[in-house]
């Protein structure tokens, strides 16, 4: 009897590290194998961001403009609060802030009362959303565009999304973004206009959930 | 050879800072003779306005990148742009956000016009029979032109609804006028490939509308794809008769 105890004693000393090894291999098949079809990969980028509280991070602006034979590249600092906060400070060549605060948009250059007439156009609504992506919010998106998902380099996945309003489609044809990184965060976006401009912003330095006060996401 | 470039030259910059709704600073070489503020025959002040016309013939194409503050009604807008001139009456203009978003386009072609506001904010339209005034200044035409007597070491020339001081002593375009009530005066210049070009210009609209206007770029009869100047999909279209 005893012999029998200590032989199930060992087994389960056995079997413990064995269960373990099994749990942990499961679940990272499950956090990094999943991305063969658009909704595996969504369903892998939601779960990656749904801690996501916070992101800061540098970033790389290059705007290839089809009437000019070299882009326009300027540099400057990322900051997105959940659930649908941004804030773009251009430091180069050309210092400049964009404030999104859900509906609330405030760029550089338009008026307030153009702003106030913005917050109803399709800019506003477009970019509210991208806040929202960036939180893994892409359930809600699927509402104003046909989305495309796949796995990239690196374990790594790649989004397109394609305007499906007319009025969407005035601003830009698809908006790709990259994540990439474990946890996966946001690496790249490239934005194809309908003039056939390209805009692609590469980010670097990406700290995720950094306290970000909501002070900073208002305009002074 | 050198000093034809920089005419040449100064004349493309007076093309580019005039599509940027600028205006420009353009070298007229001096007429013979050797004017000077206090003795400057007619002959002479015409002929410094026939160098002007040399300049600008001089420019076939124009391509030049910008940044500009527009202020109207005490609010101040800040957009970026990019200008493209052919020759004798193309030009397309386009104008973005510092973050890179387009929000005007517009391509001229003789008197057709198409324009496309993508964000669709009112407060993009821009005025293209001025900008077309102000791009593609017609020649002016010195037969027409009433000079004043040199004052200050300039020369006021009055061709058509154009208004041109031209300084003397130096043979620069100081400041011009496309109307009445509109002016551009020239600032900032520096030399680019051996060519004296101004890159800060102060421009001033009826309507008090002022515009400061920083030149990060300037090409100088830069080839041109064929797509230049093709109308975008989805712009509105107008005729400027």
């Amino acid at each position: 009897m005893s012999d029998e105890r200590a032989a199930r004693a060992h087994r389960a000393r056995l079997a413990l590290p064995v269960i373990c090894a099994v749990a942990i291999g499961l679940s990272a098949r499950a956090a990094t194998a999943a991305c063969d079809s658009t909704p595996a990969c969504l369903e892998q980028l939601e779960a990656a961001q749904s801690d996501l509280r916070t992101l800061n991070a540098r970033f790389t602006q290059t705007k290839h403009v089809s009437l000019l034979n070299e882009p326009l590249v300027s540099t400057g600092r990322f900051r997105f609060k959940r659930p649908d906060k941004v804030r773009l400070d251009l430091e180069t060549p050309q210092a400049a802030t964009v404030l999104i605060d859900g509906r609330n948009v405030s760029i550089p250059g338009v008026s307030a009362a153009d702003m106030q007439g913005m917050a109803a156009t399709p800019m506003a609504a477009m970019f509210t959303e991208l806040g929202a992506l960036l939180g893994g919010q892409f359930e809600r998106a699927q509402a104003h565009f046909q989305v495309e998902a796949r796995a990239v380099a690196d374990d790594g996945v790649a989004v397109l999304l394609t305007p499906t309003l007319p009025e969407w489609q005035r601003l830009f044809r698809t908006i790709g973004l990259t994540f990439a990184g474990r946890p996966l965060v946001i690496n790249s976006m490239r934005l194809d206009d309908a003039l056939g401009d390209r805009l692609e912003i590469e980010m670097r330095d990406v700290q995720r959930n950094i306290e970000l006060p909501d002070a900073i996401f208002t305009t002074p | 050879m050198r000093s034809s470039r920089r005419r040449s030259a100064g004349a493309v910059v007076c093309v580019v800072l005039t599509v940027a709704g600028v205006g420009c600073t353009r070298r007229v070489a001096p007429p013979a003779g050797e004017p000077t503020a206090t003795a400057l025959t007619a002959a002479q002040a015409i002929a410094l306005v026939e160098a002007v016309n040399a300049r600008e013939a001089g420019i076939r194409t124009m391509r030049a990148t910008f940044s500009a503050d527009v202020v109207r009604a005490g609010t101040t807008r800040s957009v970026t742009g990019v200008l493209v001139i052919a020759k004798p009456d193309r030009f397309r203009f386009r104008l973005m956000l510092p973050f890179g978003v387009t929000v005007y386009d517009e391509v001229r072609d003789g008197a057709s016009s198409w324009r496309l506001t993508p964000l669709g904010s009112p407060s993009q339209s821009i005025d293209g029979t001025l900008l077309k005034d102000t791009f593609l200044p017609s020649p002016l035409e010195a037969a027409r032109c009433e000079i004043a007597p040199p004052d200050a070491g300039t020369i006021d020339a009055r061709c058509g609804d154009r208004h041109v001081a031209i300084r003397v002593r130096d043979a620069t375009i100081a400041t011009e006028w496309f109307r009445d009530q509109s002016a551009a005066r020239y600032d900032d210049e520096r030399s680019v490939d051996n060519v004296a070009l101004p890159f800060r210009i102060a421009l001033s609209y009826p309507g008090n509308v002022a515009v400061q206007v920083t030149i990060d770029r300037y090409e100088i009869n830069p080839a041109l794809d064929s797509q230049t100047f093709i109308p975008p999909s989805g712009a509105d279209a107008s005729s400027l008769d």
